[in-house]
């Protein structure tokens, strides 16, 4: 179980973390310069905090009012660095055999053999990291980590140094060594992807700050704030005035329409939709809800999926505009300048308090 | 190959003191003096210089202060020289045709104007306190001495040391001992500095350095007189000034600064 | 012919070298990863003697170590021994005009080390000084041995300073240069070349063992590719 509670002054902003993890994969959300690798180096002892307490399974490693501050070899924490840090001038054996404490095994080259098999590395042993692929450098960091026997897993963006087609493949071989583990795992990331595949919790990170825990599920379903709901992938967004709270309706202001839906409480502010949830309307007089008259302003993107591009009522500028992906096989779906009828179910609205 | 070393040197000094040159018709109008000096003569001449540009306004005299055998190489070599005062008669007897010693053929000196500027007398000096309580010339070779300052075989203070230490016997005995300088000034230096025990220089060196001598060179050490000799040069753009300046050198006010150091005026 | 200075200077530079190594080595790891503003101003400090002519290095040196200096008579007095006027001398002379050409390669190797591989080395529990021998050295030898390579021929041929501190006795003191310089002042042209191309010969050496150390795949080129 890690707690971290702790502060540190970044160039224009102060980090102000608080959050725990335990079993699971907690995944911490957040864009580009927003702290997360500090969070982690934190953890870690590669960096200090000002101020603050970060305790791991029951010892204590920073405590700024005790004067407690582990060094990084004594902390037990495994960090799989963006570029995976491999050491250059060794090979994949002796780069596996930097990982074992000599007092953690007796044999430490039987463990490095097994890692070797269970990783799939076999072949490779003798080559240096630069002749090895991508995908192969991931295992062998995760290898040399493992022998590491850490208390904890954390990783920096971990698909993101990888080719398209690997992401898949990495990332079931993942969420399948983050079971056999069966220990706190932390993933900080700025891509909403890597959350959804790979984490159970997700804590949003913005301006320093982190928002409450949260499920996965929940981070899209009800992101806590703005930043959250963009980060979760949010792109259209609305100010809202309620017109009746009972009934669920409201006056999406920069939309240009009133919708309804039972998730609007008394202190939304403002509400969103993400591009997927719109549906084109082919029959007007079905009784389906929320329905907004648009114009198509650009349409493009090939394969299953197309962007549509539509202004509302509200206007065709700035939040008015409205970013959707329907499904091209869909016959109906309209071209440039073509006025049509967009629809949203009641319970794909989210709503912001701010 | 040297010649043409020699033409480049001229080439390359001429244009940078291109804008030194004034009319030859007009010899008042900012003439600029190159003296090449034995560096023993530093002190005396700059304040000379001083006093002879007072006396000639318009002129300005630019010092070169090194070892003679260097100067000569330099003006050998093509350098820029209006007047040349040696510390031995070697280098400008080498720079003289007609003379004995000229082996290479040179005539760098402009007949008439060669004279004797100046004598000296080569010393044995200790820095402050003599810590190696050195008394005489001949106790160079004795164990008390360690480090010897010397000037070397191009220099003439070096030179006469050989001589002296020749004819005590101790040349060869003393010679892990001796550091060489390349000029007069380098081996007052190492005096001062104690880095040496002692050092052979010129009394006035010793004089102007404030250092303390033991010894000095008799007739009996020393065969050769040392004797300072100057001429004018022949490539000199200004003969006029230049003997004009060697003139000044053995006038009563150059005499005085000459002998206020330890200098004594040869006939 | 007296082969003397050739093995002096080569003594002379070898020690010189090996100081500078550790010296030069240790200051750049250190200084790496000082404030902006501290680093500024100890790297004009530490690479100063590299702009200084060398003759104000020898004077530095020589008011620093000599027999009236507060350093110089302290050993005179204690160990009987001379600072200057010896062959060793000369090693105080090359370190300081060398030491600069070490310290900012070193320097420029070690700016351009990944950090992440130090921070990873320290995560897995390795002690900081492992990380130093087994990652660092290594993964930045290129530069670390061309700084080496810069500084032993520096050293090799230092002139100034070595005139000055060591003086010039034949089969005691005499270098190389030194040696060079008195042949050519007093007339011995003939033994002045046997000399310069000594010299010459081994520059080329050390030019040669130079181009090939970065001739081969470096540690670094091998990050750059892994990046892509």
């Amino acid at each position: 179980m890690l707690i971290a509670k702790f502060k540190k002054q970044l160039h224009s902003f102060q980090l102000d973390v608080d959050f725990q993890a335990d079993m699971g994969v907690l995944g911490i959300l957040g864009p580009s310069g927003c702290g997360k690798s500090m969070t982690l180096k934190c953890i870690a002892g590669i960096e200090t905090p000002d101020s603050g307490y970060i305790e791991l399974d029951g010892v204590v490693m920073y405590d700024s009012a005790s004067n407690i501050n582990l060094t990084p070899q004594n902390r037990r924490v495994g960090y799989l660095f963006q570029h995976y840090a491999l050491f250059p001038t060794m090979t994949v054996e002796q780069n596996l055999l930097a990982g074992v404490r000599p007092e953690d095994f007796d044999d430490p080259h039987a463990e490095v053999l097994k890692v070797i098999q269970t990783l799939n590395l076999e072949g490779i042993e003798k080559k240096k990291p630069h002749l090895i692929s991508g995908g192969q450098r991931q295992r062998v960091a995760l290898g040399r980590i493992l022998l590491n026997q850490p208390k904890i897993l954390m990783l920096d963006e971990p698909l993101s140094a990888l080719d398209q087609f690997l992401k898949w493949q990495v990332q079931l071989e993942l969420v399948e060594l983050f079971e056999r583990l069966q220990k706190t795992v932390l993933l900080v990331t700025h891509n909403r992807e890597e959350i959804f595949q790979l984490c159970d919790t997700v804590t949003v990170l913005t301006d320093g700050k982190n928002e409450v825990k949260q499920s996965v599920s929940e981070l899209f379903t009800a992101p806590q704030s703005l930043s959250a709901g963009v980060l979760a992938g949010c792109r259209n967004f609305s100010r809202v005035e309620i017109l009746n709270l009972e009934q669920g309706l409201f006056n999406a202001l920069d939309w240009g329409v009133n919708l309804r839906s039972s998730k609007l409480t008394a202190s939304s502010k403002h509400c969103g939709a993400y591009s997927q949830s719109f549906k084109v309307v082919a029959d007007l007089n079905a009784e389906t809800q929320n329905i907004l008259p648009v114009t198509c302003l650009h349409r493009f993107g090939k394969g299953v999926t197309e962007s549509l591009v539509c202004s509302t009522p509200g206007g065709s500028s700035g939040a008015s505009i409205l970013y959707t992906e329907l499904d091209a096989r869909d016959t109906a779906l309209p071209n440039v300048n073509d006025q049509f009828h967009l629809a949203i179910a009641p319970p794909d609205l989210v709503f912001f308090d701010n | 190959m040297k010649n043409l070393l020699a033409l480049l040197t001229i080439l390359t000094l001429s244009l940078a003191a291109c804008q030194a040159q004034p009319a030859e018709t007009d010899p008042v109008e900012d003439v600029e003096l190159y003296v090449f000096a034995a560096a023993s003569l530093t002190e005396t001449f700059e304040e000379i210089g001083k006093l002879f540009e007072a006396a000639n306004p318009g002129v300005k005299v630019i010092f070169t202060f090194d070892s003679s055998g260097t100067l000569k190489t330099q003006i050998e070599e093509g350098a820029i020289a209006d007047v040349f005062v040696s510390a031995a008669q070697k280098q400008i007897n080498e720079l003289e045709a007609g003379n004995a010693a000229n082996t290479a053929g040179l005539d760098f000196v402009l007949a008439g104007s060669r004279v004797n500027v100046v004598e000296n007398k080569v010393t044995l000096a200790v820095p402050t306190g003599n810590p190696a309580n050195v008394q005489s010339f001949a106790e160079l070779a004795s164990d008390t001495v360690s480090i010897i300052a010397l000037g070397n075989a191009d220099v003439p203070v070096g030179q006469y040391s050989e001589e002296l230490l020749t004819n005590l016997g101790i040349w060869e005995q003393i010679q892990p001992k001796i550091t060489f300088g390349s000029n007069v000034k380098e081996v007052t230096t190492w005096v001062s500095e104690g880095v040496a025990d002692c050092g052979i220089v010129y009394k006035t060196d010793a004089f102007s350095a404030g250092l303390e001598v033991v010894d000095e060179a008799g007739s009996d050490l020393l065969k050769t007189p040392v004797v300072y000799p100057g001429a004018v040069m022949k490539t000199s753009q200004n003969p006029t000034v230049a003997q004009a300046f060697l003139d000044f050198l053995r006038s009563a006010e150059g005499q005085t600064v000459l002998t206020s150091v330890g200098f004594s005026i040869p006939d | 012919m007296d082969w003397f200075p050739l093995w002096n200077s080569l003594r002379i530079a070898a020690i010189s070298t090996i100081v500078i190594f550790f010296t030069g080595i240790y200051a750049a790891w250190s200084i790496a990863k000082l404030p902006r503003v501290l680093k500024g101003i100890l790297d004009v400090i530490l690479t100063l003697p590299l702009v200084l002519p060398p003759t104000v290095v020898g004077f530095f040196l020589l008011k620093l170590l000599g027999p009236y200096s507060m350093i110089g008579s302290f050993i005179l007095e204690t160990a009987n021994t001379r600072l200057v006027m010896e062959w060793y001398s000369a090693i105080f002379a090359s370190v300081v005009v060398a030491f600069p050409l070490m310290y900012r390669t070193a320097r420029g190797a070690f700016e351009s080390f990944d950090p992440d591989l130090h921070s990873a080395g320290q995560t897995l529990g390795m002690p900081n000084w492992k990380i130093f021998w087994k990652i660092v050295l290594p993964t930045t030898r290129q530069g670390i041995l061309a700084g080496t390579v810069l500084a032993f021929a520096r050293a090799l041929g230092e002139y100034g300073a070595t005139s000055m501190i060591s003086g010039y006795t034949p089969g005691r003191t005499a270098t190389i240069s030194t040696t060079v310089y008195q042949l050519w002042r007093t007339g011995n042209d003939a033994e002045a070349y046997m000399w310069v191309l000594t010299n010459v010969a081994i520059s080329f050496v050390v030019l040669l063992t130079i181009n090939s150390l970065e001739a081969r795949q470096s540690p670094k080129r091998a990050i750059q590719e892994m990046e892509r």
